[in-house]
């Protein structure tokens, strides 16, 4: 029998930008087993909402991470006008989701870059940065932040977007499209790409399944599952919606999904940019969620389905608010493809699985 | 918008009825605890598609809950998260982190009222009833 070494992997490791811990258990150069260590940064986040106030608590749930942070303003909002029977303005609905869809354009340019520069590509890892910087630039323009935009509460916006900076959002985006096909072309065909991530943490469908995977990860190994495709909010607006689908379930067909979401969320800026009607931006919330009231909401998020959970006691503070981000849903499916994988491989495989430690953490 | 569908369950059906899901096809979403009145509640989240129900039990700091790890792989990290916040035991479950998952500097900061919580205070309470010793130049000072 081969000797087993233990390796620890991270909180601090130069392709992984958050905190996470592995023991990866070796036989030579494989890896037999790999137990996953979180709770470097938990900030207790859900507590505090028994001590502010429901509608200021948006702004603390932009703070749990610097990526999602449009996302978990909205995912929360959403579960409050759940809780309260809030009816958001159609023009609001829509503003959202243009945020939201920049913020999934700005998360996977993110990703991406992270990627190249994990298998070593520089130059990829800076070009789509260089591309990303201007996603950051039009959040900054529409809402005077690049990371925290405050463009979110409940009831609504705080922020119109004018229909003619809308049409110069398309002009911009338009722009970027020409140059990040070629980005893609890279991704997809070039071969030292390939050759660093084709078989890389497979993960089959049956697996994905299995392990309630989410996001981009699940629909790498086939799985056709998107809460896009349900029509909340301005979404709904969309004449066809049809989530990015890969069957390889490799590190090359995450890849792959992400590159092409980029594109998918473009499209429907475009769309939802033509379609966005005019009126109120915010409906004025009043009273308290009613005492033991209780509601649901997911999101996609660009990692995957977030799940949010509220609950009113009368008050103003709410008794219990909970998020479930898709790194904890991603975890048990990601320690299983580190199984059998090369020592070498152990880095990029986590990375292709997108983990987001500070949503997970709260 | 998400259907609000919640249902109440017992312990004793919890398995059963988290098998039935999964044999429907229906996968975990979420475990979510609260602390209500010196008890906590659970309230596990499934879905298919665009359909997503809850269940819900409450449980007290006695009880030791099944774990859905057999059932639902996934599981496990909320299980260990749920015993490190809120102090509930949860049987066969695996991986089991005992208690090692989430370091927190207080026990199950989340439910105060929970058995490890209240072994704590009383701890601290004893503590603070010990007179501390002066230091040297304290004891100088008085003498003086």
């Amino acid at each position: 029998m081969a000797k087993h070494t233990v390796i620890p992997f991270g909180p601090q490791h130069p392709v992984l930008p958050e905190p996470l811990h592995l023991d990866l258990v070796l036989e030579d150069e494989r890896v037999v087993e790999a137990i996953p260590q979180v709770g470097f940064i938990h900030r207790g986040l859900e507590k505090l909402v028994e001590k502010r106030d429901f509608q200021t608590f948006v702004n603390i749930t932009e703070r749990i991470c610097g990526i999602c942070s449009f996302g978990h303003s909205l995912g929360y909002s959403q579960t409050i006008e759940n809780l309260m029977g809030v009816e958001v303005p159609p023009r609001a609905e829509v503003l959202r989701v243009i945020w939201h869809e920049l913020s999934r354009v700005h998360s996977h340019l993110l990703w991406l870059g992270l990627l190249a520069d994990a298998f070593g590509f520089e130059n990829l890892f800076m070009q789509c940065w260089r591309l990303r910087e201007r996603i950051l630039d039009i959040f900054e323009r529409t809402t005077g932040g690049r990371v925290i935009l405050s463009a979110c509460n409940v009831g609504g916006v705080n922020q119109d977007i004018t229909n003619e900076d809308l049409r110069g959002i398309v002009h911009i985006l338009e722009g970027l499209v020409d140059e990040y096909n070629e980005l893609v072309n890279t991704f997809l065909t070039d071969s030292s790409v390939a050759n660093r991530l084709r078989g890389v943490g497979y993960l089959s469908k049956d697996q994905a399944r299995d392990f309630c995977t989410v996001g981009p990860f699940a629909r790498a190994s086939g799985i056709a599952e998107d809460i896009r495709s349900y029509g909340y909010g301005g979404y709904g607006l969309l004449s066809a919606f049809e989530p990015v689908v890969a069957e390889e379930g490799d590190g090359y067909a995450r890849c792959k999904v992400r590159a092409l979401e980029v594109l998918q969320s473009i499209q429907i800026i475009k769309e939802l940019v033509e379609k966005i009607p005019d009126g109120e931006l915010s409906v004025r919330v009043k009273g308290s969620p009613v005492a033991g009231s209780v509601a649901v909401s997911r999101l996609e998020q660009p990692r995957g389905e977030c799940f949010y959970y509220a609950k009113g006691n009368g008050s103003k503070y709410l008794s219990r608010f909970r998020i479930r981000t898709p790194t904890a849903q991603n975890v048990a499916g990601m320690v299983h493809t580190l199984q059998g994988c090369d020592f070498a491989d152990v880095p990029l495989n986590i990375l292709t699985i997108d983990p987001c430690i500070s949503c997970t953490e709260r | 918008m998400d259907p609000q569908v919640f249902f109440d369950s017992e312990l004793e059906q919890l398995l059963l009825r988290v098998q039935d899901y999964q044999q429907r096809g229906w996968r975990f979403v979420n475990l979510c605890g609260s602390s209500v009145e010196g008890q906590v509640e659970l309230l596990y989240s499934f879905a298919q598609g665009k359909q997503l129900e809850n269940l819900r039990l409450l449980v007290s700091n006695e009880q030791s809950v099944p774990s859905l790890s057999a059932i639902f792989v996934n599981s496990f990290f909320f299980e260990n998260e749920t015993h490190d916040l809120f102090g509930v035991n949860f049987k066969g479950l695996a991986p089991n982190f005992g208690g090692r998952f989430y370091p927190t500097s207080v026990p199950t900061p989340m439910n105060p009222a929970s058995a490890q919580a209240q072994a704590r205070l009383q701890e601290v309470e004893a503590l603070a009833q010990v007179p501390s010793p002066s230091s040297p130049e304290q004891q100088e000072r008085q003498d003086g």
